[in-house]
């Protein structure tokens, strides 16, 4: 028998639900246009957030380029006037090499930007001392604060730091940024920017620790706010996620497996990258019902959506897997030549 | 770069206040201080945890420690050694033990009928009145039925116990599984093998419990382990980590030295070459006694759960 096509269904509802959460508690929102580009274009036609953007070719998802804050590395001279001229005015600038391209390009010019500062923020994991961390020391930012928070080029100023995705405990946002930015950079700057999103609720996160996060960041901001001080936040995954669904079809069942129409690779890499694992609409506990594997249509051992899901019926050939909160690092890879699942808007 | 910070001495400091500070000092109280935080990360992201200790952190006050912690919601999963087991049942029956000193006259105390672990005492009599007792329960246990995994024998056990600070009237109580892969190691073992040759259809299955701490988690869950004192009951724990994937988060806390070679010595980053902590896991290994070191790193961690609402503390 031949079923639907999956697809993923996105609620404008739910995205501006989120939205709301985040505005509350930030003096300005960066949407990180990378987590869904499909909620860039949401958020840009019914709100006056920013985005941010790391690459040029995602500067097609934006109308109005004033409205992007341009997260550059390895750029050139070219790059930064040909982004000027675009009209993004709102930059960040994680390495020394970095800044001085900008400042040549400014140079004996009337252009007038935004500039934050990308700040290497100790975390306390394996995981970034494995990889390069982005950023620049904290006495580097310190230094290049001093010097330019009087230059004609720069406008607003601040320093921008990454946290690291779904990380729920190193939210002492005040005591990291106390420990090495020095009150007279404190003093010359104007905006601070939590990069690295928030988190969202899958089967294997703790939704509980939201409210504590959101409790540091209040507290944060009222502390940045004595110092004059506003705060950005750039929160990707916690506005697209839950608006988010991806609706499959089952294809076979055997023994303890169900096989549905759609890939990790083609729908839920993140589900091999972080890991998250989505939950699925209706899933009981183990008391209620019974566990099953819920495996990709590809031949890969790695297409895995999760390994023990309890279903209070066994799932038939054709019946929907819809799997809920999947709308943030939905994006797909061509590995088996998969198909682009569809996007569905709704309202 | 984090630098190193004077300590200084506040009036009423309180514990976590110390640990913080020792984030800055150095040397073993860094290692504390991050050992605290990881716990705390495990948590907030709702890892399944495997807390093992081995026996001898039963004799000690830690049982009641162990015990509330599960109360809170700390524990996931339980590891331990059968004495640890045997301590605490008879603790729950009212047996007392003695603090002496580590330097003493064994011999005196052979005689006198008093056994000795480190500088704590265990009176002889504390262990007949154990041996009374267990054969009763396991007469229960026969009634009910002939076969029981480990785990579930140690439940039921729980269930018959009636002590707040037991732990394993707290495991069964809470609904954490508790294993005990060398239940035959010690006294409890022993009463076992004989109340099996009078009645050769009770079966103590280990085998069984081997699957049923496995399935206490899967690949799915992010696990962490929190891991006091060697032996078995830290290898069990990482072993049944290992074969779903590997513990995202993992605490060792032991005065074992990695150059041994031993389990009990191995430090989180050897675990790596086996994949029983993941290559990316967040990590800490604290070189000291565990009876002064996972109070502090604990507490501290409590404090800062508490405050954000994530201890199970319904009914306080």
């Amino acid at each position: 028998m031949t079923v639907p096509e999956p697809k993923f269904i996105l609620s404008k509802k739910v995205i501006m639900q989120q939205y709301g959460l985040v505005e509350d508690i930030a003096d300005i929102v960066s949407y990180s246009s990378k987590t869904n580009p499909k909620v860039t274009s949401v958020l840009e036609e019914m709100t006056n957030c920013l985005f941010s953007v790391h690459m040029e070719n995602e500067l097609k998802h934006i109308d109005d380029l004033s409205r992007t804050v341009f997260l550059a590395q390895g750029w050139s001279s070219a790059q930064a006037k040909d982004l000027y001229d675009r009209g993004i005015r709102n930059f960040i600038l994680d390495n020394e090499h970095d800044l001085d391209v900008l400042l040549t390009t400014l140079k004996d010019t009337n252009h007038r930007v935004n500039l934050m500062l990308r700040l290497k923020l100790r975390e306390n994991s394996i995981r970034t001392e494995r990889y390069f961390v982005f950023g620049m020391p904290s006495a580097t930012i310190n230094r290049h604060i001093g010097e330019l928070v009087d230059s004609p080029n720069i406008g607003k100023l601040g320093i921008h730091f990454h946290r690291k995705t779904q990380n729920v405990s190193e939210w002492k946002l005040q005591r990291d940024i106390e420990d090495v930015i020095t009150p007279e950079t404190l003093d010359a700057i104007d905006i601070l920017n939590i990069g690295g999103g928030l988190p969202s609720v899958y089967a294997n996160s703790n939704a509980d620790v939201i409210g504590g996060i959101f409790k540091r960041i209040t507290d944060f901001r009222k502390w940045l706010h004595e110092r004059d001080i506003s705060l950005m936040v750039e929160p990707g995954r916690y506005i697209a996620a839950p608006a988010g669904k991806l609706v499959t079809r089952v294809m076979a069942v055997y023994e303890d497996n169900v096989i549905v129409n759609a890939s990790v690779y083609n729908s839920d890499m993140d589900a091999i990258l972080v890991p998250v694992k989505l939950r699925v609409e209706n899933e009981v506990s183990s008391h209620e019902g019974e566990a099953y594997v819920i495996k990709g249509c590809t031949p890969c051992s790695m297409d895995l959506f999760r390994y023990r899901v309890y279903l209070e019926n066994r799932p038939q050939i054709g019946d929907p897997i819809t799997f809920i909160n999947a709308g943030a690092y939905n994006f797909r890879s061509d590995f088996c030549d998969l198909e682009e699942i569809i996007t569905e808007i709704t309202d | 770069m984090v630098q190193v910070k004077d300590l200084h001495w506040k009036k009423d400091m309180r514990v976590s206040e110390l640990v913080d500070s020792y984030e800055n000092v150095g040397f073993q109280s860094v290692e504390l201080h991050r050992a605290s935080e990881v716990i705390v990360k495990m948590k907030k992201d709702s890892a399944k945890v495997f807390l093992t200790f081995t026996s001898n952190m039963v004799t000690s006050g830690l049982r009641g420690f162990f015990a509330q912690l599960i109360e809170l919601g700390i524990a996931d999963v339980l590891v331990t050694t059968v004495g640890g087991l045997e301590e605490d049942i008879m603790k729950a029956t009212g047996e007392v033990f003695s603090i002496g000193t580590f330097n003493t006259d064994d011999v005196e105390l052979h005689e006198r009928g008093i056994n000795r672990v480190g500088n704590l005492l265990i009176q002889n009599q504390s262990y007949m009145n154990f041996e009374d007792m267990i054969t009763d329960i396991l007469r229960k246990l026969h009634a009910k039925q002939k076969r029981w995994s480990v785990s579930e024998m140690l439940r039921e056990i729980g269930l018959l116990l009636d002590d707040t600070n037991s732990i394993l009237y707290q495991a069964a109580k809470h609904d954490v599984p508790l294993f005990c892969p060398a239940i035959t190691d010690g006294a409890f073992g022993f009463h076992l093998y004989l109340f099996q040759q009078e009645n050769p259809d009770f079966i103590v299955d280990v085998v069984q419990d081997f699957g049923n701490i496995l399935l206490t988690t899967s690949y799915d869950d992010r696990k962490g382990v929190i891991a006091l004192g060697g032996s078995i009951s830290k290898h069990h724990a990482i072993l049944a980590t290992l074969l779903n994937g590997g513990a995202e988060y993992a605490v060792y806390m032991t005065t074992a030295h990695r150059t041994s070679g031993s389990m009990s010595g191995a430090n989180t980053s050897e675990a790596k070459s086996w994949g029983k902590v993941k290559d990316e896991s967040d990590i800490a290994t604290v070189i000291g006694d565990v009876s002064i070191t996972f109070p502090m790193a604990m507490t501290h961690a409590l404090d800062e759960l508490y405050e954000e609402g994530l201890l199970n503390i319904e009914n306080k």
